[in-house]
């Protein structure tokens, strides 16, 4: 369906996208994960026609994306990070702008809008402004307006930000259906559990680069057995490298003011080490352990939580 | 790009308040314009002018200068009030007068000595007009007093010296003064009764007046409805950035849609309710005013109009495509309009510009736009005559959107 080669993107020296390569088979939801300013939004936009990379290549079913081949957008769908629609029109109305710059029109346009309003639970209030809505109204509606035309690949740019858990969890089910339906998706989104829960194929992103790519556990198995103690505190490298020649199995990954990321292998005893630690002294505020899990691949693979 | 055009027309009329507010500056202006000019029934209203007069010589010629001031028109324009010796300063340092008038002892003796004498004419610093009329009219009073004393020298000369030296005259003495003043009527008469130029005078009517005021209305609103039209096109050009800011615009433009249509249909959405506005602040002019238009000049006006309408959209999105925020474009384009308007002749005359300024009113666009449809509605030229106007007006038309087109795209793909 969708195939990115070499694809790089800089604004002003900054390398925003950098040489990345991905496919996406029909039906597939791909996610792509990543935290603030990794690149994801770049990559979507490039994908969409809206920037020229500087390098590259986009395929989708077989053809070339360019900016100007406008008429291949016809089988992209894309719902933005913002809620890009217009608060003084109604729902309504919002819809059928939308719908008719993807050509629809007539009967096929109203029963597409209504059926779109049924299943984001919005029929009752068409007819507001939107400007009333609350904001996971707001969200639901900017969803459906990417999905007007049926498109064979859905871009989906972090579509549950700032959302109550009950909105996100309406979201992620929209998507679950959506994609039964036969829709391919490309998710982004820096929330772990929404990839675990949604994709099936994921690609870890940062600095504009793809550290890893597979399925949630080819990803895992990076780490391999690994887990992640994070530890709070007046601790420099220097305080810990005692432990490490130690235990065999005991790695600093990153240090970061007060805060030092160490991985062992499950191997080891978790309970030895903390105990050593404690019994050598060492001024600790807070001590975390995460088993291997998707965000302790991300912890491995970027040095930082995904929430950095 | 009609869909696009539609569904901003759509929101206009959901939201019509700001686009209301917009025209309403241009006509609350126009009909605060037809008011003062249109409906006027006096003619040139004359100012009002407080002038003190201090006497210190009390004589015949003396009062004869004052009671000038209480004459017909010159009674309407001087509100003149006679104080008492060294009061009269006071009245301007209070701000209650114009000007302080001294006539000084011993003035009706010089000037019938026909010795230099003065009048002392204090003015009020502090007013510019009132003043400077005041000292135009003593001095054509001091003029006139000056020949009439020149003219009858010999008659006033002997009645001088009769009366310094005789108490009473003699009639051989009256007789050969009657002799003399009847000679120098015979000498003067004809000047003086039988003109051989004769000023003849007509009260304008109501109806030309009405015209007259009518013509500066009209002119006036050329310049104003075409300075209004530039700021509401601002207005409206900032959903540029809004459409922006709400990733609306983003969303059109990964839609099949090309940044070429959706830039287009801006301009066109744009061009649309400029000449609305621009039509009813005219139609206003028209229909409620009464502002003449002869027949044959009702097509080159509405085609003037258009040219003008369109160009200013070219201009105002070449701006919008220059600017790189919201702020910014809300601090430099209406000092740039006001600029465009002043040079243009939209807010004062352009003869009324320093001879620099005058030359560079070329170079504004609102000077193409106001001076065409002066001389369309107050010389009566037609189009042939507007050629250069017209070119002009096209080019704007034609190279600001292109050139904006350029630049709002190259910002669209960035």
């Amino acid at each position: 369906m969708l195939k990115v080669s070499n694809l790089t993107k800089s604004f002003d020296r900054v390398l925003a996208v950098d040489h990345i390569f991905f496919h996406i088979s029909i039906g597939e939801i791909f996610g792509f994960l990543g935290p603030n300013g990794a690149g994801k939004t770049t990559t979507i936009n490039m994908i969409c026609g809206l920037l020229n990379p500087d390098a590259g290549e986009i395929e989708l079913d077989g053809q070339v994306l360019t900016p100007d081949r406008t008429g291949l957008r016809h089988k992209l769908g894309v719902v933005p990070q913002e809620i890009a629609l217009y608060e003084e029109l109604n729902a309504y109305e919002n819809l059928r702008f939308w719908g008719r710059l993807y050509d629809l029109s007539g009967n096929a346009l109203k029963g597409r809008i209504h059926e779109l309003l049924q299943l984001s639970g919005l029929a009752e209030r068409a007819r507001d402004r939107v400007k009333t809505y609350s904001s996971g109204m707001k969200r639901r509606l900017n969803m459906i307006a990417g999905l007007l035309h049926r498109p064979a690949l859905l871009l989906l740019d972090e579509p549950t930000v700032g959302i109550d858990p009950q909105g996100r969890h309406n979201i992620l089910d929209s998507v679950r259906e959506i994609a039964a339906q036969g829709t391919t998706i490309l998710y982004t989104t820096h929330y772990l559990d929404e990839a675990e829960a949604l994709c099936d194929r994921l690609a870890i992103i940062d600095h504009g680069r793809i550290l890893a790519m597979g399925t949630e556990g080819e990803i895992k198995s990076i780490v391999g057995e690994n887990a992640i103690i994070r530890i709070t505190g007046d601790i420099s490298k220097e305080d810990i490298e005692p432990l490490t020649s130690r235990f065999a199995h005991l790695k600093i990954e990153s240090q970061k003011e007060r805060e030092l990321l160490l991985s062992f292998s499950t191997a080891e005893r978790a309970g030895d080490i903390i105990e050593a630690m404690y019994a050598s002294g060492l001024d600790i505020e807070n001590l975390q352990i995460k088993e291997p899990s998707l965000d302790s691949a991300f912890i491995k693979l970027t040095g930082r939580e995904l929430r950095d | 790009m009609w869909i696009l055009l539609k569904k901003d027309l759509l929101r206009l009329i959901k939201q019509p308040a700001g686009f209301l507010f917009l025209i309403a500056v241009p006509i609350v202006l126009s009909s605060l314009m037809g008011l003062i000019f249109a409906n006027s029934e006096h003619g040139v209203i004359l100012p009002h002018i407080a002038l003190v007069i201090e006497d210190h010589d009390d004589s015949l010629l003396s009062g004869l200068l004052k009671n000038a001031f209480h004459q017909e028109e010159l009674g309407e324009m001087f509100d003149v009030t006679e104080v008492d010796k060294d009061q009269g300063r006071a009245y301007i340092e209070q701000d209650k007068a114009a000007a302080l008038l001294i006539i000084p002892a011993g003035f009706s003796d010089s000037l019938l000595a026909l010795t230099p004498t003065e009048l002392i004419l204090v003015k009020n610093p502090s007013l510019d007009f009132g003043p400077k009329i005041v000292e135009e009219m003593v001095h054509i009073l001091a003029e006139a007093a000056d020949r009439i004393v020149r003219i009858g020298e010999e008659p006033i000369t002997t009645i001088r010296n009769e009366l310094e030296n005789n108490e009473r005259m003699t009639d051989a003495t009256m007789a050969a003064i009657a002799v003399m003043i009847n000679q120098l009527m015979t000498k003067t008469g004809s000047l003086i009764f039988d003109p051989p130029i004769t000023l003849n005078k007509q009260s304008v009517s109501e109806n030309e007046s009405n015209n007259s005021n009518k013509s500066l209305f009209a002119s006036t609103l050329c310049g104003i409805a075409t300075m209004c039209l530039f700021f509401i096109l601002n207005g409206l050009a900032v959903d540029y950035f809004r459409e922006r800011e709400h990733y609306t615009m983003y969303r059109i433009l990964v839609s099949p849609t090309s940044s070429f249509d959706y830039i287009l249909s801006k301009y066109v959405y744009l061009f649309f309710a400029g000449l609305i506005s621009f039509l009813a602040v005219w139609s206003l002019a028209f229909f409620v005013w009464r502002i003449p238009i002869p027949l044959s000049q009702v097509l080159p006006f509405c085609l003037m109009l258009v040219i003008i309408t369109s160009s200013s959209v070219g201009i105002i999105s070449l701006i919008y495509s220059l600017v790189r925020s919201r702020s910014q474009a809300a601090a430099i384009i209406p000092a740039l309009i006001i600029v465009f308007a002043l040079l243009g002749g939209a807010m004062i005359p352009i003869q009324a510009l320093p001879p620099f300024f005058e030359r560079l009113s070329i170079f504004s666009p609102i000077y193409w736009g106001v001076d065409g449809l002066q001389k369309i509605l107050l010389d009566q030229q037609g189009l042939t005559m507007l050629a250069s106007h017209i070119m002009i007006l096209i080019l704007l038309s034609i190279a600001c959107p292109t050139l904006s087109l350029l630049l709002q795209r190259r910002r669209i793909l960035r």
